[in-house]
């Protein structure tokens, strides 16, 4: 067959189908989507638009779950610890009871004589002294220092080569400890 | 709106699982295809039929399970599926054995099959061209050579024209050759 037998053949087998174009059956195409699954372009659209529309909710959904989770962790940890506190009593530190205020130290060839003189002084005045023993000497103590004759305690105190506590203060303390040491 | 489709939009449309891509190449080549099976292969309608759906189902598939990847033309590969689902009918039916495709005998023509792909590529390609012509306000040529292939006599075509016998076959004559060069693309890219 030559090229016009061949054009002519053709020709006329597309003026032959464009005179009655063969429509193939609509069912066809149903059993091909059946089979292969295919759907509408819109039932298609709207799964996507769901599957995307969904996936913030998701989104949202899981970090409201593990806030609550972190939340419910941290309460727990929380009352824990406060259980802890009323349950268990803390022991109380142990104080040391000690005077704020600095001693004034007493040089002496005899530390036991010059702190009994000078409590013996003291209470001359009216004042109260309280005297320990210590490895060093002796630790003279006054809580209140108030008397009626302030000249004759300034006068006292600088005998024995003391000063007056600070203003404000109302206690003295004295360590009274041998020459040497 | 309507959509514009293009061969990488139809195979979008597909893999997405949607349906209108697949409407759209059923019905661009769905009856150009079933008329070439019966024509070629002699099948009946049925068989034509379910030539046609195979095709379909066998295409569809390709583009989904990415088999298809656009290396070719959507028509090229609906031919190629067509043709093999053609020879596979023939085939099975026992009663179509020892017949002739085109003067080859059934056991040879699978190797003859690219043959028939490539025809069916040049009908397709004449029908385009005839298209073309058909816009370029040429549907009367196209009226007077389908009658004229229908056997209509020269005189019963220059009735229905109203023209005389001399000026319908001159007129034939010229429509010849307008049509030619359109046919002569298909020919030089085919043949």
């Amino acid at each position: 067959m030559n090229q016009e037998d061949k054009e002519n053949q053709a020709l006329r087998a597309e003026l032959e189908y464009r005179q009655q174009p063969i429509g193939l059956n609509p069912q066809i195409l149903q059993n091909v989507f059946k089979e292969t699954g295919l759907k509408p372009d819109w039932q298609v659209d709207v799964v996507n638009f769901w599957q995307k529309l969904n996936l913030p909710i998701q989104r949202f959904s899981s970090f409201l779950w593990e806030w609550r989770v972190g939340m419910s962790f941290a309460t727990s940890v929380l009352v824990a610890v406060v259980v802890l506190f009323q349950v268990i009593p803390l022991e109380p530190e142990p104080r040391v009871k000690s005077s704020p205020l600095i001693p004034q130290e007493l040089m002496v060839s005899n530390p036991q004589i010059t702190v009994q003189t000078l409590k013996a002084d003291l209470e001359k005045l009216g004042i109260v002294a309280t005297v320990k023993e210590f490895n060093e000497g002796w630790m003279l103590e006054i809580t209140n220092l108030s008397t009626d004759n302030p000249e004759a305690l300034s006068a006292l105190l600088q005998d024995y080569k003391l000063r007056l506590p600070p203003p404000g203060e109302s206690g003295l303390r004295v360590r009274v400890v041998k020459n040497g040491n | 709106m309507k959509q514009q489709w293009d061969e990488q939009a139809i195979l979008d449309n597909i893999r997405a699982g949607k349906q209108s891509g697949a409407t759209y190449v059923f019905s661009q080549y769905g009856g150009r295809l079933l008329q070439f099976f019966k024509w070629k292969f002699k099948l009946s309608h049925e068989d034509a039929e379910e030539a046609s759906q195979e095709t379909f189902l066998r295409f569809i598939n390709s583009v989904r399970n990415d088999k298809f990847r656009g290396d070719a033309s959507v028509f090229t590969f609906l031919s190629d599926i067509g043709v093999n689902e053609c020879l596979r009918i023939i085939k099975k039916k026992t009663e179509y054995e020892g017949v002739l495709i085109n003067g080859v005998p059934i056991e040879e023509v699978v190797d003859y099959s690219k043959d028939l792909e490539k025809e069916l590529h040049y009908r397709l390609c004449v029908a385009k061209a005839l298209e073309e012509f058909e816009e370029k306000n040429a549907a009367e040529c196209l009226t007077a050579l389908t009658l004229q292939f229908e056997g209509w006599s020269l005189k019963k075509i220059a009735e229905k024209f109203g023209r005389s016998n001399g000026a319908i076959k001159t007129f034939l004559f010229e429509c010849r050759k307008k049509v030619k060069p359109y046919l002569l693309k298909c020919w030089d890219k085919y043949n």
